[in-house]
């Protein structure tokens, strides 16, 4: 027997699926008129930087809204295991980036709230309080005292789980409504689960432990049993609170310090049955209804045999074959149809994406907190079966796929998702790793996840770039603007167990996309504003700062500033970046080894072409795939089998992406590819490399040939103007100076004489040649040139 | 071949008359200044425009012009150094590409045109009508191409040319600015030297004194008026600037009327004759405050026209203001802040709109930072002195151009039909006035009067012909319109302007009639000048070819479905999420962040169609900076195919059509 707590809410839903009617009631703070579903009343909990009404700003940043039936919501923040608020009459609104766009705000309660936890620790060591001893109010507490393991999902049920000072605490947030109205009810279980995790095994508790309750200042408090149960009676003149135990384990108490409400559990707990906490307010009169609901016997569900599914239907399209090719017809896009219109009126928007060991399926994640899976993933794309797997994350944009688990990272951290029952959705949402901080910036965007051959996992996080988009973390022009935190503007490492967490570059803005090589080397792109003068291609080596500067730029750091091996012009090439991907695959055409860009802004895919410098640094070109993507191109992995790129990207903010989310295949023909693939600066000129030989007339024909150079100026202002290399204070471009086109004895290189030829941050070189066997190639690259191989470096 | 100093003076009118580098005191020391501003420009720099011949009655007028745009409605003349009637005009110049490639031109004619590149015809067209002529694909090399084209007006009726290009990269578009360049011709050097004669004419309001019949706008224009200036204007600074308006603000159109022992006297005694007329005073001062007055005079980007204080650098077209404690009566600087125009019609200086409280601050920062007010001398001028004053006044020539009700101008002076073309040596125009001479002495440099002489050596009928292509020229200099535009960010810049706005919205916003800011995250403020606004308004059009009335743009027939599929199109839900960056009527824009667009409900009013079309379809082709994205193809399908098909230009008109509902637009997805 499962007792799970059936609530009308959850009868209506499940009627509706059983039905194959998606009748689903519309929230109250769902916007009028908004085709999308931002938030689900057939999903237990939303999670998000989310406020409460009291305590004075209180703020749940890693929040998670639970639905806890009849019509109330509990706010539970992550970060410090702390029940933060409980309400009546609503959910949350759709405040936020990725509910209403809302630049600058964050989700907030919406109803009554009946009771409240402030910032700060909700856990903690009896003799100590609660103090919050962390160095920044963000990120997780101290995890001796108490750290997050992660939440089962079980039919509308969520049940928490964390381990305060060692001891494993399960707890299912609920309610009950009788004529006194709505209680809250928080039922534990302590101790280590069984082995094969299918139930909890008896426990005895070795360090005394507290759980914050409630924080209830000016009101008279009553200590005592009420009608059996130790209870807690506040009141302050018609209205009162009661906190009442249930079925308490010998040495557990309900505690109150101050205006503080807490539990305590004292060392030497013998836990096997589960326990409760009402807790409730309202008027007075009402007091001994409440004490009533208290009553009631505590039970859990059978959570870790995982729950019902939530979403049985599956949306069924096809794909569509050679969506857009190259000139010269080697590479073709298909498009795997993305489920954009689905049953649930979810918005898809996906931030990441990889593949099942099988090649048939992948999973993505959407920037709207869903986990998708595809199958059907062959060679015509014609049974694409998608479903959905998770939801309710943090703004996941970065997933990976190990041995067959899903990762995901967002704003929360790492989240691993296991699917217990084997019944296709997730029932068990673990925290991999949960050491980034986050503040309430809505632009702290933790983007992409990426892992080397050693397993370790990289991902970034954004700066809380302030809403209008230039400078960091101003709290004064909006409350979600957040702060700057020592996590802001980071790239970060964690290693295979998830356990440890490190900081590997520092200096980013806003990072949307990173590239890892097998062995560890990390790139990095970045957005253009404030210190970003424009795209950068970042060549991460540990010691280099790559560039932003904020209020937590440790001293010294910004010394090491090392300019990218390659920036693109916000104008034409790169407006803002997607990730980066090694060419993996021998199967995908001549790069295999090499290095392709993303732009997220110009939905664009580039080969770069580095040159190795011999000190360590490099210098790089790049030349885009003239190449049509259903959306922006944002997130690329190589197929395990089929050895061809996969891009998935969404529409959000400035692009020119078609459509809000695509998912593309990049399919090599086998036809031979004509173009551009080397680029080497020479003494006094640029050395380019090409695929075919090429009819010497035409490459040696200077009018076939053109360029023009430009510097940007980085800066605390919003981006660059472009200016001239010879006087930066003209805007735009100088003509280059190309004096001669040389064609070299292997026939496919062309040696381009420029007169001047200096170091520049943007130099275009655009051409309209032919091959040897006529075939045109009209290309433009943009390059950086750091240094003139065989001049002084002072040159720069 | 070019001497340098042809070359040169080419190049400084091609500035001045469309990059917009300087005024009448550019005007004056113009030369010397080219020779400093080549610096660094390397020697291969062209001159940017195309020179335009234009002939009509066997008359001929050369000029610098910015593209291949002419409109002259019926009946009246192409420029004014031309009679109305029919015409013809002849573009000469060059025509650069990036790399070697086929291009084709086409173009919309009231008339017969015919373009030629490198020689070969490019694109012969008469009478399009709303249909663009399509030439032939020709060949432009890497580099200058040689750029002619010849129209022919109609025998009566209105004239227009407007000429674009497009290639494999380029969508449909007019010919690049930065890409048309000319060498300078003596035929251009002699009619330059006309056309800056006329402008230093009207800008000195010469015509005010030698008065002539005429239709040209500035004929009209006033200078500050008398009537209780001794409100508004310290009697001392006064007398400072009759004696000598030079050395208060060089470049002044204002001459020195006084000369010779007893003229700090005269000066003097005029100064306390104004003093004496009061009118309404000015509120009393409201203690500004001085920081938010600073920080307004950096948001309002007041140093484009006026130096910054604490630098001595003053620029040519820049007016200083380390006088105005010693100029403005107490409270009437904010007053004048306020309505700079109240007394003063054709001032340059425009409305910025200012509450009461920003002038006070922004009069309070600009009285912490000038020179501070000399002692005032108590002792009242008697009455003797002052109606000395008056006598003076009326006899010296001041009321040709001060308006004050009351007092008999008793100054007169030849009317301009009685001053022979040898004459334009002596008098005004003399280069070192006799100690005795009563002329009013103006600091004209030698190229100044060369200029003037040549006007007057023409027969002057220009007078009595205006375009408002050449008002928007001349005036957008004198007003400084490109020291904003184009100079700061978030500004549009001046070249995109022209041909981009509606006439009618364009006129009303210079005027300061639109309430609604377009830019409304902008900290700056677009001000009124509202005795330009016509002139300038119908100009942006003109100067394009466009008509000075917005042509008809009826709606389709099919327009309800077509609004429809724009408010899909606008949507970010199977659109192009034009609603994330712009807002719409009453719904604000989803997403803004660092690119806020402009309010669409307001875009019907403000933008040309054919401007629209071509901004939508690839606006960094208009304008590299823009963030706005690229949706369409090379071939200018939309990425949509499921609306409209994905056809381009219908896709565009439906965005068009939405925007026609204006304030009706509902919200889109």
């Amino acid at each position: 027997m499962i007792p799970i707590m059936m609530t009308p809410l959850r009868t209506l839903a499940s009627a509706a699926v059983a039905t194959g009617l998606l009748v689903l009631s519309t929230s109250a703070a769902q916007p009028k008129g908004s085709a999308f579903r931002m938030l689900q009343d057939d999903f237990p909990f939303q999670s998000a930087c989310i406020g409460a009404d009291f305590p004075t700003n209180n703020v749940a940043l890693k929040g998670y809204a639970i639905r806890v039936g009849n019509d109330a919501t509990v706010l539970f923040d992550s970060d410090t295991l702390r029940m933060a608020a409980g309400w009546t009459g609503g959910f949350i609104n759709t405040r936020g980036v990725v509910f209403d766009g809302n630049h600058g705000q964050h989700p907030q309660m919406v109803g009554e709230q009946k009771f409240g936890v402030g910032n700060g620790p909700g856990v903690g060591i009896p003799e100590k309080g609660f103090t919050d001893t962390r160095p920044e109010p963000f990120g997780p507490i101290d995890k001796s005292v108490g750290h997050w393991k992660g939440l089962y999902v079980d039919g509308m049920d969520t049940i928490l789980s964390y381990t305060v000072r060692g001891t494993m605490v399960y707890e299912k947030p609920g309610s009950l409504a009788g004529p006194a109205g709505v209680a809250f009810t928080r039922t534990f279980r302590l101790g280590p689960p069984k082995q094969g995790a299918t139930s909890i095994r008896r426990h005895t508790v070795r360090d005394a432990f507290t759980i914050q309750l409630a924080e209830v200042p000016d009101a008279q408090v009553q200590v005592g049993l009420q009608a059996g149960l130790p209870a807690l009676v506040f009141t302050s003149g018609d209205w009162s609170m009661v906190v009442a135990g249930t079925a308490l384990p010998k040495g557990v108490e309900i505690k109150v310090e101050g205006s503080r409400a807490f539990l305590l559990v004292g060392a030497g707990v013998k836990a096997t049955e589960p326990f409760k906490v009402t807790i409730w307010s309202g008027p007075k009169a009402s007091t001994s209804g409440a004490i009533d609901l208290a009553k009631a016997a505590p039970s859990l569900p059978d959570f870790m045999k995982g729950g019902p599914r939530h979403w049985p239907e599956t949306v069924n399209l096809k794909g569509r074959l050679a969506t857009s090719s190259t000139p010269d017809g080697a590479y073709v896009t298909d498009s795997i149809t993305a489920p954009e219109d689905n049953p649930w009126k979810r918005r898809v928007r996906f931030g990441g994406m990889d593949f099942f060991a099988d090649g048939k399926r992948a999973a993505l994640c959407t920037h709207d907190g869903d986990i998708w899976i595809v199958s059907g993933i062959d060679d015509s794309l014609g049974n694409l079966v998608w479903s959905r797997f998770a939801s309710g994350l943090y703004e996941p944009l970065g997933l990976v796929i190990v041995k067959d688990q899903i990762y995901t990272s967002g704003r929360d951290g790492i989240t691993r998702f296991v699917d217990l029952n084997k019944d296709g959705e997730a029932d068990y949402y673990e925290n991999f790793n949960n050491d980034v901080m986050s503040t309430r910036g809505f632009h702290e965007f933790v983007f992409d996840l990426q892992r080397d051959d050693a397993g370790n996992f990289y991902f970034a996080k954004a700066n809380p770039v302030n809403s209008g988009g230039s400078g960091f973390g101003n709290e004064k022009a909006s409350r979600g603007n957040g702060v700057v935190c020592s996590h802001a503007g980071c790239l970060f490492r964690v290693s295979p167990d998830g356990k440890t967490f490190e900081i590997l570059a520092r200096g980013f803005r806003a990072p949307n996309g990173i590239g890892v090589r097998g062995d560890g080397q990390v790139t990095t792109g970045d957005n253009e504003g404030t210190w970003v003068p424009t795209s950068p291609l970042n060549w991460v080596d540990g010691k280099a700062f790559h560039g932003v500067i904020n209020s937590k730029t440790p001293a010294g750091v910004p010394e090491n500033y090392v300019p990218p091996i390659l920036w693109l012009s916000h104008s034409d090439f790169c407006n803002s970046n997607g990730g980066q991907v090694w060419v993996t695959s021998s199967k995908w055409g001549p790069y295999r080894n090499e290095l392709l860009y993303e732009s997220y802004g110009k939905s664009s895919l580039f080969l770069v072409m580095r040159q190795d410098l011999g000190d360590g640094r490099q210098q790089a070109a790049a030349v885009r795939f003239p190449l049509k993507f259903t959306s922006s191109v944002m997130r690329a992995r190589f197929h395990p089998h089929d050895g061809q790129l996969y891009v998935a990207g969404l529409s959000e903010w400035q692009s020119n992406a078609a459509r809000i989310t695509g998912f593309d295949r990049v399919r090599y023909t086998g036809k031979p590819v004509y173009g551009v693939n080397a680029v080497k600066v020479v003494s006094d000129g640029v050395e380019l490399r090409f695929s075919q030989p090429l009819d010497k007339a035409s490459a040696e024909d200077v009018q076939n040939w053109s360029g023009k150079r430009w510097n940007y100026i980085r800066s605390e202002n919003y981006g660059s103007p472009e200016v001239w290399v010879s006087d930066a204070k003209k805007k735009g471009r100088e003509s280059l100076d190309i004096t001669g086109a040389k064609l070299g004895k292997d026939g496919r290189s062309v040696i381009l004489k420029i007169e001047g030829l200096r170091p520049v941050n943007q130099q275009s070189l655009k051409w309209d040649i032919k091959a040897a066997d006529g075939t045109p190639i009209s290309q433009e690259i943009q390059q950086t040139i750091h240094q003139i191989p065989g001049r002084p470096l002072s040159m720069n | 071949m070019m001497n340098s100093r042809l070359r040169s003076l080419g190049l400084l009118l091609t500035r001045i008359l469309w990059q917009g580098l300087g005024r009448l005191d550019v005007l004056a020391t113009g030369l010397v200044l080219w020779g400093v501003s080549t610096q660094g420009l390397g020697a291969a720099e062209p001159s940017t425009g195309l020179i335009r011949t234009i002939t009509a009655g066997g008359v001929t007028d050369v000029s610098v012009t910015p593209n291949v745009w002419l409109f002259v409605p019926a009946g009246r003349p192409a420029t004014p150094f031309v009679p109305a009637g029919p015409f013809t005009a002849r573009w000469e110049g060059a025509i650069s590409a990036d790399l070697r490639g086929d291009f084709t031109f086409q173009a919309l004619a009231q008339g017969a045109l015919k373009v030629s590149i490198n020689g070969a015809l490019a694109l012969e067209a008469k009478d399009t009508g709303p249909a663009l002529a399509i030439g032939q694909a020709v060949r432009l090399n890497k580099g200058t191409n040689s750029l002619k084209v010849e129209f022919t007006s109609p025998a009566v009726g209105e004239s227009m040319v407007r000429l674009f290009w497009t290639n494999r990269e380029t969508p449909l578009s007019t010919l690049p600015l930065a890409q048309l360049s000319h060498e300078p011709t003596e035929a251009l050097r002699r009619s330059a030297l006309l056309h800056q004669g006329r402008d230093l004419f009207l800008e000195f309001r010469c015509a005010r004194c030698h008065q002539t019949p005429g239709s040209v706008p500035e004929l009209s224009m006033d200078a500050p008026e008398f009537n209780g200036i001794g409100s508004r204007r310290q009697a001392d600074w006064m007398a400072a600037w009759i004696r000598d308006p030079q050395t208060h603000r060089a470049g002044t159109p204002m001459p020195a009327m006084l000369s010779g022992d007893g003229a700090a006297a005269e000066a003097a005694a005029m100064a306390a004759y104004l003093g004496s007329l009061k009118g309404e005073a000015p509120a009393a001062a409201a203690s500004g405050n001085v920081e938010t007055g600073k920080a307004l005079f950096e948001k309002l980007h007041c140093g484009a026209c006026h130096p910054s204080p604490g630098t001595t650098d003053l620029k040519p077209h820049q007016v200083s203001q380390k006088e105005v404690n010693a100029k403005f009566t107490p409270g009437a600087l904010a007053a004048f802040l306020q309505k700079p125009e109240q007394h003063f019609r054709w001032i340059r200086m425009p409305n910025f709109k200012l509450t009461a409280t920003e002038a006070s601050d922004l009069a309070a920062y600009l009285g912490s930072v000038a020179d501070p007010a000399p002692v005032v001398d108590t002792a009242k001028a008697g009455p003797d002195r002052v109606e000395q004053g008056r006598k003076l006044v009326a006899s010296t020539g001041c009321l040709n151009c001060h308006a004050l009700d009351g007092v008999k101008n008793e100054f007169t002076a030849k009317p301009l039909v009685q001053l022979a073309p040898a004459s334009w040596n002596s008098g005004c125009l003399a280069e070192a006035p006799s100690a005795g001479s009563k002329a009013p002495r103006y600091t004209l440099n030698a190229d100044q009067r060369a200029a003037l002489r040549a006007f007057g050596a023409s027969d002057r009928a220009s007078l009595d012909r205006s375009t408002t292509a050449d008002f928007l020229e001349r005036q957008s200099v004198h007003l400084n319109c490109r020291e904003c535009h184009g100079q700061f960010e978030g500004f549009p810049a001046w070249d995109h302007l022209v041909g981009k706005l509606k006439p009618e919205w364009a006129t009303r916003f210079i005027r300061g009639e639109i309430a609604v800011k377009p830019r409304s995250w902008a900290e700056y403020r677009m001000p009124a000048f509202p005795a330009y606004a016509q002139g300038l308004g119908e100009g942006l059009s003109t100067l394009a070819g466009l008509p000075p009335t917005t042509a008809p743009d009826p709606a389709p027939s099919d327009a309800a479905m077509l609004a429809e599929a724009g408010r899909k199109l606008a949507g970010a839900n199977g659109g192009f999420g034009c609603i994330s960056c712009h807002s719409i009527g009453e719904f604000g824009a989803t997403q803004v962040f660092e690119a806020p667009g402009i309010n669409l409900a307001t875009s019907f009013d403000r933008l040309q169609p054919d401007y629209f079309r071509r901004w939508l379809r690839a606006p960094t082709t208009i304008d590299p900076a823009s963030k706005m994205p690229v949706y369409f193809d090379e071939e200018g399908r939309s990425p949509l195919p499921e609306i409209l098909g994905g056809d381009g230009p219908k896709t565009v008109q439906a965005v068009w059509e939405y925007l026609r509902l204006k304030d009706a637009m509902t919200k889109p997805e």
